[in-house]
């Protein structure tokens, strides 16, 4: 099958229509704006992978939509968020499923870790499904570090600091592990490094 | 092991009575109502004012237009007050002949006998039986209608009336609280424990009529209560509007349950605003079955203000044909230590609607809160719709918030398991059902999990076959 790349990196105020079966990737950083994927094909295997990393003032206001038109395509997106400093997050996903997209497999998942006290998380994601043969999924959590965790790093005399990090790098590194496996390739562990080297 | 279900299903409580009433104000709404019904019921200047501004409000606000169509919804065809007996009793003998036929086919009296410790029983627009076990009088609690309780208990009344569920919250709300009448007044004194449920059974017996119970629930330190509302109506072709407002104040270290066995008739909109506030310690449960109806917009709400509080919200719907169920929950943390549970499960079929709004709301200072929320449904066939629209606004670090969601239909594999040892399809439908749904039903008491249980099945039958 196909495999389509697609990195975004200046905005994402864009309607993505798939019309052709394969494996299509989406990735972007930091970006605010409203993406819209339209599945008109069947076999369709959609990944979005969105990364936050937010500190000081920075604001991000984003919304997806994983439209299904045709049966059997499958859609995941996974949106992982780290908020730090006074920075902003507002989320809103939608799937919908219509009538004839039966057998669609959809997931939508958000992960945010809040690191600072000034930080203001909005999630708000729905579900609209007019079709009965589909399964359909959606999670959003929001928490800080776990004290356990923390307390685990703390008894094997890795100091704080040290072991936030530790916690953070962890973090994000679940959301390179969502790609479909046949794209570990050299673009993506670059993109990985790139990211975490911010938190060495 | 399973009941075989009947082939045809029938809603139980569709029948309907000669209407016969003392007094209606007519249809249609109007200043001259408003002060026709706070006439009537002798009340103090203070209601009438407030029932009068809220009048104001309700003609200044637009329908919603977000939630079900509320289109066909005709407030100038509503009759908004029928009083259907002189006087109130508190033996079943003394109501007139339809009146005690219609509560005996729903079986309150059985009930009564068998599991509760006060009944309240609603018909058109006021509370026509009441009845509480002695030793509860004696320990002080006090169970009546609102109407009542204005009259007995002013004070109360005032200070708490309208400070959970303001008229101007929504139009429905401005409506209720400018028509109000029935429902009821709970107060329960401090550290009393009142074990068995509490009842109100709301019953609407005249075609195109409005129903807007008001109910105010005052649980003490340390008390317990639980509160449980069952409502039915006849199936008629015109429609009816149910609009109830619910205040409920749980002080420290009391717990209050609150459950709903929604079985209106196909012809009524539901439209209820319901609202609970928990001082520390304290516990609020919302159980919220919404099976009838035409469509319904149901959020109940709960303010944690206490430290600790802890908040619930358990819910089931269920959509058959031409049926909205606009269901969900909101929930404010706005005490450190504060803790809430969501649990909403669906069921839609033959081109049914659920959906489930909820709101999940961590304030700043609400410190090392949680919060969990999940929602379940099924698709039963092509035709229907399920949606899910939560909504998390957190300000909080220190905080823990999880959502999930599931859309399904029932699975494949699960029901050839089933079948595969001799279980019928349909029967291992219905086992499936029931198992979706049990986390919830567990919950009510047993009465009335097996009535839902068995209403579910039929409904399961007509699918299967």
């Amino acid at each position: 099958m196909n495999t389509t790349f697609l990195h975004l990196e200046d905005t994402i105020r864009k309607k993505i229509v798939l019309k052709k079966k394969g494996v299509y990737i989406i990735f972007f950083h930091n970006l605010s704006g409203n993406l819209v994927c339209e599945i008109k094909a069947s076999r369709v295997d959609l990944t979005v992978v969105g990364l936050y990393t937010g500190n000081k003032m920075q604001e991000f206001t984003l919304t997806t939509t994983q439209h299904h038109f045709s049966p059997f395509s499958r859609s995941r997106l996974l949106i992982k968020g780290i908020f730090d400093g006074m920075s902003k997050f507002k989320y809103s996903g939608r799937i919908r499923i219509e009538k004839k997209a039966k057998g669609t497999h959809a997931s939508q998942k958000n992960q945010n870790l809040v690191i600072s006290e000034n930080t203001l998380v909005d999630t708000e994601p729905c579900l609209e499904i007019m079709s009965d043969d589909v399964f359909c999924t959606h999670s959003a959590t929001t928490i800080q570090p776990e004290r356990d965790s923390l307390f685990y790093f703390a008894s094997k005399g890795i100091k704080e600091k040290k072991a936030q990090k530790l916690i953070l790098r962890g973090f994000i590194e679940e959301l390179f592990e969502f790609f479909p496996p046949l794209l570990h390739n050299k673009q993506i562990i670059k993109l990985k490094n790139s990211v975490l080297t911010r938190y060495d | 092991m399973l009941n075989k279900p009947p082939n045809t299903f029938r809603y139980r409580y569709g029948f309907s009575m000669p209407e016969k009433n003392v007094y209606s104000t007519g249809v249609g709404l109007s200043d001259k109502v408003i002060r026709d019904i706070s006439r009537l019921k002798n009340e103090p200047s203070w209601m009438l004012d407030y029932r009068l501004q809220a009048y104001a409000f309700f003609c200044s606000k637009k329908i919603p237009d977000w939630g079900v169509n509320l289109k066909n919804l005709d407030l100038d065809r509503i009759t908004y007050f029928i009083r259907a007996t002189q006087n109130q009793t508190s033996s079943w003998e003394d109501l007139p002949k339809e009146i005690k036929q219609t509560y005996d086919r729903i079986g309150v009296p059985e009930a009564e006998r068998k599991f509760l410790a006060g009944v309240s029983a609603q018909y058109e627009s006021e509370v026509v039986y009441e009845s509480m076990q002695k030793e509860l009088k004696k320990k002080g609690v006090v169970f009546c209608d609102m109407d009542s309780g204005l009259r007995q208990y002013p004070e109360i009344v005032k200070a708490y009336f309208a400070t959970l569920v303001p008229f101007s919250d929504n139009k429905f709300a401005a409506l209720n609280s400018s028509v109000w009448s029935g429902g009821s007044f709970v107060y329960i004194p401090k550290g009393v424990h009142v074990n068995m449920p509490l009842q109100a059974y709301f019953r609407m017996n005249a075609p195109a009529f409005g129903q807007f119970e008001r109910t105010l629930i005052i649980a003490d330190e340390g008390s317990f209560v639980h509160y449980i509302e069952g409502c039915t109506a006849p199936v008629y072709t015109k429609d009816s509007l149910h609009s109830a407002v619910v205040e409920i104040f749980v002080q420290k270290n009391a717990r209050v349950r609150y459950t709903t066995v929604q079985n209106w008739s196909k012809n009524v909109f539901n439209l209820v605003t319901k609202r609970a506030q928990v001082q520390e310690k304290g516990i609020m449960e919302w159980i919220d079955c919404n099976l009838g109806s035409k469509a319904t917009m149901k959020y109940p709400a709960i303010y944690l203000k206490g430290k600790s509080a802890h908040g619930e919200v358990l819910s089931i719907a269920y959509s058959g044909k031409n049926q909205h169920q606009d269901a969900g929950a909101k929930i404010f943390h706005i005490a450190p230590h504060t803790s809430s549970r969501i649990v909403s499960k669906s069921i839609s079929k033959s081109g049914g609607r659920c959906t489930y709004r909820g709101s999940v709301s961590i304030a700043r200072g609400a410190e090392g809160s949680s919060a969990f929320v999940t929602c379940d449904a099924l698709l039963l066939d092509g035709k229907s719709r399920s949606d899910t629209y939560p909504r998390m606004r957190i300000r909080e670090k220190q905080a823990r918030i999880h959502h999930e969601a599931t859309t399904s239909k029932i699975k494949d594999q699960e029901l050839l398991y089933l079948q595969q040892r001799g279980i019928k399809k349909i029967d291992a439908e219905g086992l499936y059902i029931n198992g979706f749904i049990e986390p919830i039903v567990k919950e009510i008491p047993l009465e009335y999990s097996i009535e839902l249980n068995r209403l579910l099945q039929v409904e399961m039958s007509h699918h299967g076959g």
